[in-house]
């Protein structure tokens, strides 16, 4: 083992210096001068000695100096990459990437960065908080819904009916979504005394329902003279008793145009009756009933009871809602 | 506001856009992706659909060696786009894939390299595929800028310091002094042409055709810019013009150095032009210091001796050329928020 590898073996236990008496060793034995190698790799003669002597901080900068030990070890052909390996072992690597040393000296470590974990965690327990307060906000939204989506069927109407008393309807009837399904009573009344008498329709305040059909003005008009006269249209709240099945005959004395429906708005009948028959429907009460000659018409039964009703109708028709209310 | 959420999970990237390779730095970590820019298309049997097949690595694999549905192409050309929306789709992947399996689109702030000589449509084209790739904001540093202050020059003294970045496509010829740039230049050849020349010469001499992948082998193995006193020699099979058949034959490395005579004279001659443009104040400083040899082209043999003995200057190779714009682009990235935005051009 020659003298320059021992040298070399002990730097690199030891690392504290770098082996640059190597290259004099190396130089001499090729028999260079310093002028000869300053030559060569076109350097001053001043670095030449500087780099013989290890001085490094006398070369222009780091990188600087480990280049020229890179040229030099490969002019004298000794191992290039060991020397850099020791090079970069004592004074660190120059580039700029590698050297965190550089970033603590700048400082830059002091600002946090946006890659920073805390600032990173933070973030996500804030995002997982706003979901957090949406999911349970959505879930108060939801607990509130049913009870508002359930009040229409369960919650009740006091309606005033017109003689005073007072009716408990729900309001998803009074309401009426559709003016089919939505039940329009409209009966045509004489009074049996024959005054004349006009009642205001506000009086029987449905709150909910559509001003369309609340907007009407029942009046009940009739005097004795002329029958018939009185067309009464009265708000009234419907029956209790939906979608139960009712069943209706109707027998007609002559010729009679007779249309039914029930709540839905299903035509369950509507054609011309000859005299002397009869009419046997059954459907959802409450049925409408609409009869084109009152004078036609025998009977109505609702469920096997006769049905009484206004047959003073001027023009003949005659509109039921069956079962009747009171 | 949503891309500023995603950027709290997001880290800096400098983005060294070469013509052969796209190296990403990580600010406060290292090099973490070196890979060619490549990418490999398939078109879909009836040709209307467009996917990509392949980026990095694995694209440049295919290389010359696709079927017909397949396009392995670089995006890249000269150190400038050439195919936009190819750019921004490696991109893309490069920059997820940086960030791994992250649950949220990242959305870093980024810095990209450009050649110093580029137009304004070119940094506009590299901008705006950054910013198609996901980018929160783009920064661009000029390329030689940034391979000085990757391979740790002291860019901000009053020293003139000459750094030669050999690229890909590029050469990037810089004198630097004070955080700026004295004089620059950018020549149109780099480790591409290397090739080339190599492809021509064994053409011409050896009636044979070979591929870039295999003049790029021949390059890294036994390429020599400077004649040594051994010679090196590789056993290469190319498929002959005349007979139309695989041969084998043998180069050796004096071969290749005159193959690569007009590439190497082309950055010699640019080297010299740089130096005769150069204040004199400056140009004693770096005949005192030396060259600067940054990129993958200062890896070829000799390259240094070469510029050495045509310029009389001591030249030094850098450490990890092939890094240094990366990583003086990401120390410029760290400087960002103080004092770097001197070194930086927006546009």
């Amino acid at each position: 083992m020659s003298n320059e590898q021992l040298l070399g073996q002990e730097t690199e236990e030891y690392g504290q210096v770098f082996p640059a008496a190597e290259f004099v060793t190396a130089r001499e034995q090729q028999g260079l001068s310093v002028d000869d190698v300053a030559r060569e790799l076109k350097l001053s003669g001043k670095y030449i000695e500087s780099l013989e002597r290890g001085a490094f901080d006398e070369l222009p900068s780091m990188v600087f100096a480990r280049g020229y030990v890179q040229s030099y070890s490969k002019l004298l052909n000794l191992d290039v990459s060991r020397y850099l390996a020791l090079f970069d072992n004592l004074y660190g690597s120059t580039s700029a990437g590698n050297a965190p040393q550089f970033r603590t000296t700048s400082g830059a470590q002091s600002t946090a960065k946006l890659g920073d974990p805390v600032i990173k965690w933070s973030a996500w327990i804030f995002v997982l908080a706003i979901v957090a307060a949406t999911v349970w906000w959505w879930k108060i939204q939801q607990g509130a819904d049913p009870a508002i989506s359930l009040s229409p069927a369960t919650e009740s109407v006091e309606v005033e009916s017109v003689d005073g008393s007072t009716l408990i309807v729900p309001s998803g009837l009074a309401h009426g979504n559709d003016n089919q399904t939505a039940p329009q009573p409209e009966i045509n009344l004489v009074a049996s005394d024959g005054t004349e008498l006009t009642a205001d329709a506000a009086n029987s305040e449905v709150p909910e329902a559509d001003s369309a059909e609340t907007s009407s003005d029942a009046s009940i008009d009739s005097s004795v003279e002329t029958q018939a006269e009185a067309e009464v249209q009265q708000e009234e709240a419907p029956q209790p008793v939906i979608g139960t099945d009712v069943s209706l005959r109707i027998t007609f004395t002559d010729e009679c145009w007779v249309s039914v429906e029930d709540h839905t708005g299903k035509v369950l009948e509507m054609r011309v009756k000859p005299g002397g028959s009869e009419l046997n429907v059954s459907g959802e009460a409450p049925l409408k009933l609409l009869l084109g000659r009152v004078e036609a018409v025998g009977n109505v039964f609702l469920n096997g009871s006769a049905v009484e009703f206004n047959r003073g109708s001027r023009s003949g028709v005659v509109r039921l809602t069956l079962p009747q209310s009171e | 506001m949503f891309k500023k959420i995603r950027g709290l999970f997001s880290s800096d990237l400098s983005i060294d856009l070469g013509t052969a390779n796209t190296l990403i730095y990580v600010r406060d970590k290292d090099i973490v992706l070196n890979e060619p820019s490549v990418v490999a298309i398939r078109q879909s049997s009836n040709g209307a659909q467009k996917t990509v097949a392949a980026v990095g690595t694995d694209a440049k694999r295919m290389l010359g060696r696709t079927p017909g549905n397949i396009t392995a192409i670089r995006p890249m050309k000269d150190g400038v786009i050439a195919d936009f929306h190819v750019t921004e789709k490696m991109l893309q992947h490069f920059i997820s894939k940086v960030h791994g399996n992250s649950f949220l689109t990242p959305s870093p702030r980024v810095l990209v390299c450009v050649p110093c000589q580029s137009t304004q449509v070119e940094r506009r084209a590299i901008k705006e595929s950054a910013m198609g790739a996901g980018a929160r904001e783009v920064y661009l540093i000029e390329e030689p800028m940034a391979a000085a202050i990757g391979a740790g020059l002291p860019v901000d003294e009053a020293n003139g310091s000459m750094v030669v970045d050999i690229g890909g496509g590029t050469t990037e010829i810089a004198i630097i002094s004070l955080n700026g740039i004295v004089y620059a230049e950018s020549v149109r050849v780099g480790g591409d042409r290397f090739d080339e020349g190599i492809v021509t010469y064994i053409r011409r001499n050896y009636g044979s055709l070979i591929g870039d992948a295999t003049a790029e082998r021949i390059k890294q193995e036994i390429g020599t810019a400077y004649p040594t006193a051994e010679t090196l020699e590789i056993d290469v099979r190319g498929r002959n013009l005349a007979e139309g058949i695989p041969r084998s034959f043998t180069l050796n490395s004096n071969e290749i150095m005159e193959a690569l005579q007009e590439p190497l004279s082309a950055i010699v001659q640019s080297v010299k032009s740089a130096l005769e443009q150069c204040p004199p104040e400056l140009a004693s400083d770096i005949a005192e210091r030396g060259i600067v040899l940054t990129g993958g082209g200062a890896l070829l043999r000799n390259l240094d001796k070469l510029i050495s003995e045509e310029t009389g200057l001591p030249v030094i190779v850098a450490d990890d050329p092939l890094t240094c714009v990366a990583r003086g682009g990401g120390r410029a990235l760290e400087l960002l928020d103080k004092h770097a935005f001197e070194l930086l051009t927006f546009e």
